[in-house]
């Protein structure tokens, strides 16, 4: 369970997107919403707008009961948020990744194996496609066999169906001929099942962010969760990275977790 | 996706945007977190990986391996002339590979150009002022404005709209314009009335919308999503040519093995083995052949667009050749996308002038200073047809717009202070509110009689494929209601012509055993009528609905008969239809041009997007774009695609003949121990010299006029089948081998005294050019033989292809440099030949054509 979920409130409108799911993941764990925002220079336009944003996500947070609270930081990077993270005892960070670094490769790349140092810090990285708030109707789970934190998992689902009303599928990805989802899956699908969430089941033969991107436009997802890659870089460049491929092409928005 | 939901005031703030539009730089803020708003290009093959390609296919590795060898034995016997052989080896592959690879983006670059010359501007509200930009930089949040004839450029909420009306075709097949308002829409998202998405177009009337999706994360952009993931196609041609350099590859290394081995048992050094082994490599590869077959469709390519036909890739020629079923949508391919009043029916002959005056004021199209027509294309045949026929001029009071659901429009008009109502919609909306009819002069009520011999006129009317829009009037009184009471005017039928060719066309395909399959999004009528005019049998038709719910079997039966009607059609039906034929082994086909004819392309064995009226994404799919939009264009590109088929397998006789008196010296030479009648460089200067010229003069060959008279050659016949190796190797090359031997021989027995001559000797040197003038003079005989393997050449005519006069004065002039120029003879080792020589090598070009009209005359006896 969280207790804290934080977001990084950047003045940009896809921050707007990544604070709806911080949202989401605090209103699944009943916990505490740190929005962390910047310092801007009073007075300017730009400072009126982003404290306009701001003050419009924390009405709507209000409107579903969730605490809130707000730190200001001068300059926050990825080199510095484990101590900010820290000091706030914040359990889950919301990261929005703008289209610029999405582009670009090396950026990327940095700002991944940047947050896969990070081993105490959990993350939720966020590429916002549509700005508009969405009512996800069809959201997609990228699984693996190796998935941990199940629960986790499970309490972030839970909270999308209970605010979307969505209908969930499960997309697993295998190099096996398996028509089974192994056990550790199997387990997700029970809880999920028991919280009666509907959930249509996706078996696909091959692993490549291609094939996700694909039936994501075919199947008209709106969201698509996935877990952070554990490819190592020189695999990487010999095999491509599943996360990678669908940050960069998919149609919808899309949620990595590194838990 | 909530947006359509929402009113006018929370898009805006959704969007973070204002009626002023965005400031200039949060706009470039969202361009940087959003990206440009663009629709990746269909992923292509790497530049480098494409050119890299034309110098690894197995012809060029076995060259590389045998410059290589000429390397290695260069290093260890200094001297003996393999450098030089090497280095011209490696050039051949070069110039081989460059010139292929040249051939190849011609065709691309020609798109590209198309390209350029479409619109990129939009007009967008920034800082309160309306600026026009690229379209790849429009961001979400810009306001934009938008007006008939303008092309949407993303994902955009409708936020003003005045008589605002879309064609919603290329995104989903629907060709009516459809409506836009700016009230929220609590359906579909998809279906909703205040969203324009990309890649539509404005028909109608003017708005402003709110961009919230850009590039690829518009609906636009999903297909091509789609699209990118349908797995491209390999063309039979490309398999076949694989196939033959396959089968070229292992005959030639074997060969060069076995004989480097046999050299070895019958006591010949190292050296002259591994020397002999490369000729016989070399004899072996066809080396012109890849870069003739390239030339050669790309000339077919270029007589396929001046007629209109724009070929993407090369093996599309000849894939188009071999298609067996084409599926065809109607309007714009078949039928001209020009609407245009044919029939008008009233009751009476005197509301004839009526009629006229409501189609012209009923009716939002206008026409600008300089006589343009603007509007929908229905309003612009009602007022065309109408706007001469009455002159009463008059002033609009108010209107009711046209409605999807009602199915009508109405107008207010004032005509000499007069005011009247004026309606005009479909029969079964129109007809429940009419109340009277004129007849002889005296409004009566509409009784069931009437009714009953209307509703004959109007299904008479739709069963001619006519579009029928009825008309009512009344006058105006205030406080009544409008739509209410009217007077039946009469009904216009409107058309949407077949292109004249078609017709023909049809008749040509079915002659040429190819089925046609029309697939339309337009009503059963409408599908039928056109069908009928056209020469296609309407007995079998299906809708969307019949195929959705049929089984991938129960459809696969269906499709197995001749001349198929779809109609109401939808694209993911339409790629379903494709896929199954795809199954049952036929070539298909496919034309479109919406977004979402795109996969359907994609998945056809050759996709035809139109040119005038197709989207980017279905030109950029396609693998033949129509300039003309026209049918008839498909027609003469299969034939040139049959024509294509011929051709290359006649050069590939052509070419193939050849390495029979290349590959015999060596043979003789390790058997006998004669000096080499042939020389490595002797052959690459045949193979990729003399060959060349006439080789390409076959395939400029024209279509014989039987060729759309046969059906598509089946599955199992291939480009390279036995008949056309036996020709080749057992009975045109050894014509040539005996020819050379006979030139190689004749210099030996008249000038040499001992058999083992040096290789600098005159006699030698001579000995080797006759053996080379031998097969030069065969040559220009199979030229002729091989430019029909059934018909006589006699019955062809010597003068028919000029090409093939020119390419054999090419040869023979070449031939002439080789043997009579110092630099020839030193880089070829040859000697000038005495004129007799010649004159003893010429019968036995006769004598290989009149070998092969007894062959051909044979053969066609037995085959009659």
């Amino acid at each position: 369970m969280y207790k804290k979920v934080g977001i990084i409130f950047e003045d940009a409108t896809n921050t707007h997107t990544a604070a709806y799911y911080s949202l989401v993941a605090a209103m699944a764990n009943q916990a505490e919403l740190i929005i962390m925002a910047k310092t801007l220079k009073n007075g300017s336009q730009t400072c009126l707008r982003y404290k306009n944003r701001i003050e419009k996500f924390i009405s709507e947070c209000e409107e579903r009961n969730i605490n809130i609270k707000t730190v200001h930081y001068e300059q926050l990077t990825l080199n510095n948020i484990e101590h900010f993270v820290k000091n706030e005892d914040i359990d889950i960070v919301f990261l929005p990744l703008d289209f610029d670094t999405i582009k670009n490769n090396r950026k990327l790349q940095i700002v991944i194996n940047k947050i896969k140092k990070l081993t105490d810090v959990k993350f939720a990285i966020v590429k916002a496609v549509h700005m508009v708030k969405i009512h996800h109707s069809k959201v997609v789970l990228v699984l693996d066999k190796k998935i941990s934190s199940i629960k986790d998992w499970g309490d972030f689902i839970f909270s999308l169906n209970e605010l979307f009303l969505n209908k969930l599928t499960l997309m697993y990805l295998t190099k096996e001929k398996e028509d089974e989802l192994p056990e550790t899956l199997s387990k997700l699908v029970h809880l999920l099942e028991k919280n009666k969430i509907y959930i249509e089941k996706l078996i696909l033969k091959g692993i490549s962010g291609k094939k996700i991107n694909l039936e994501a436009a075919l199947r008209n997802f709106d969201l698509i969760v996935m877990g952070i890659s554990k490819r190592s870089p020189i695999k990487t460049i010999f095999f491509g990275n599943l996360m990678l491929d669908v940050l960069k092409e998919s149609p919808c928005n899309v949620i990595v977790f590194k838990t | 996706m909530i947006i359509h939901k929402l009113k006018k005031e929370e898009v805006f703030e959704h969007l973070h945007s204002s009626q002023d539009g965005l400031s200039e730089t949060e706009a470039q803020k969202r361009l940087k977190e959003y990206g440009e708003n663009i629709i990746k290009e269909v992923a292509k093959e790497n530049k480098i990986l494409k050119f890299l390609k034309h110098f690894t296919h197995i012809f060029a590795i076995l060259l590389w391996v045998a410059a290589i060898l000429c390397f290695y034995s260069e290093y260890k016997h200094p001297g003996e002339g393999l450098l030089n052989l090497g280095i011209a080896i490696v050039i051949v592959i070069i110039i081989n590979g460059i010139f292929s690879y040249i051939q190849e983006t011609k065709a691309e670059k020609a798109l590209e150009e198309l390209k350029k010359l479409l619109p990129y501007k939009v007009k967008v509200m920034r800082d309160g002022k309306i600026n026009e930009i690229s379209v790849n930089q429009v961001v979400p949040g810009d306001l934009i404005i938008l007006e008939e004839g303008d092309k949407v450029p993303a994902d955009s909420r409708v936020i003003e709209a005045k008589n605002f009306f879309v064609n919603n075709a290329p995104l989903t097949g629907e060709s009516e314009p459809q409506k836009r308002t700016d009230e929220p829409y609590m359906g579909e998202y998809l279906e909703s009335q205040n969203i324009v998405f990309a890649g539509t177009l404005v028909v109608g009337g003017k708005g402003k919308a709110l961009v919230f999706a850009t590039g690829m994360s518009t609906e636009f952009g999903k297909i091509a999503h789609i699209t990118t993931g349908i797995k491209g196609k390999t063309s039979k041609l490309q398999m076949e040519i694989k196939d033959i350099t396959k089968f070229v590859g292992i005959f030639a290394s074997v060969t060069g093995i076995i004989f480097f081995v046999s050299g070895h048992i019958i006591g010949r050094s190292f050296w002259e083995n591994f020397l002999f082994a490369i000729g016989i490599i070399i004899a072996n590869v066809p080396e012109g052949l890849l870069p003739t077959v390239t030339l050669s469709l790309a000339m077919s390519v270029q007589r396929m667009a001046k007629k209109k036909a724009l070929v993407k890739s090369l093996s599309s020629v000849e894939t188009l050749g071999a298609v067996t079923v084409i599926c065809t949508d109607k309007t714009g391919t078949l039928t001209q996308n020009k609407m245009r009043a044919r029939e008008i029916f009233t009751y009476n002959s005197k509301d004839e002038e009526m009629l006229y005056l409501i189609a012209k004021y009923c009716n939002n199209a206008y026409i600008d200073s300089d006589n343009n027509i603007h509007g929908d294309p229905t309003e612009k045949a009602l007022y065309e047809f109408s706007m001469n026929k009455t002159k009463e001029e008059g002033k609009r009071i108010s209107e009711i717009p046209f409605d999807s659901v009602k199915k009508r429009m109405s107008v207010i008009y004032e005509i000499d202070n007069k005011k009247f109502v004026f309606t005009k919609g479909a029969f079964e909306t129109i007809l429940p509110i009419c109340k009277y009819i004129r007849e002889d002069n005296k409004i009566i009520p509409l009784n069931e009689e009437i009714i009953s011999n209307l509703k004959t006129h109007y299904e008479h009317l739709t069963m001619i494929g006519l579009r029928v829009l009825t008309f009512a009037y009344k006058d105006f009184r205030e406080n009544e209601n409008i739509e209410d009471e009217l007077i039946f005017a009469g009904f216009i039928g409107l058309e949407d012509p077949p292109h004249p060719e078609v017709p023909e066309a049809i008749k040509k395909c079915k002659k040429a055993g190819i089925r046609i399959i029309m697939i339309t999004g337009d009503a059963e009528n409408t599908a039928k009528a056109i069908a009928k005019q056209v020469g296609i049998n309407t007995d079998k038709t299906l809708n969307s609905l019949d195929v959705q719910h049929m089984s991938d079997n129960e459809l696969k039966d269906f499709l197995k008969k001749d001349d198929i009607v779809f109609y109401r059609m939808t694209p993911s039906d339409k790629l379903r239809v494709v896929t199954l034929l795809k199954d049952l082994d036929e070539i298909v086909a496919v034309t479109g041009d919406g977004v979402n004819d795109a996969p359907a392309l994609k998945k056809a064995d050759c996709g035809i997007a139109m040119g005038i009226s197709g989207t980017d994404v279905a030109k950029e799919v396609a693998d033949i774009i129509l300039l003309d939009d026209n049918f008839a264009t498909i027609v003469s590109a299969i034939e040139e695609g049959r024509a294509v088929f011929e051709n290359i397998r006649n050069f590939i006789t052509y070419i193939f003949s050849s390495n029979i008196p290349e590959i015999i010296p060596y043979i003789v030479y390790v058997l006998t121990n004669i000096p080499l009648p042939l020389t490595i460089m002797q052959i690459l200067a045949i193979d990729l010299g003399t060959d060349i010229l006439p080789a390409l003069s076959l395939g400029t060959e024209k279509p014989a006029k039987e060729i759309m008279e046969k059906p598509p050659r089946s599955e199992q016949e291939k480009l390279l089948d036995l008949k056309t190796l036996l020709r080749a190797y057992c009975f045109l090359g050894p014509f040539e081998a005996v020819a050379g031997f006979f030139g190689y021989f004749y210099i030996m027995t008249n000038g040499f005294e001992t058999p083992q001559l040096s290789t600098n000797s005159t006699v030698y040197m001579q000995a080797t050019s006759a053996f080379f003038v031998a097969i030069v003079i065969t040559q220009v005989a199979n030229v002729f033989v091989c430019r029909n393997s059934q018909k006589s050449i006699f019955a062809l005519g010597f003068t028919t292809n000029r090409m093939i006069l020119l390419a054999i004065i090419v040869e023979l002039l070449l031939s002439i440099f080789i043997i009579y120029t110092h630099m020839g003879n030193k880089f070829f080792q040859t000697h000038p030949l005495p004129l007799n020589v010649w004159l003893y090598l010429i019968p036995f070009a006769f004598l290989l054509i009149i070998a092969d009209e007894i062959r051909k005359y044979i053969s066609h006896r037995i085959f009659k």
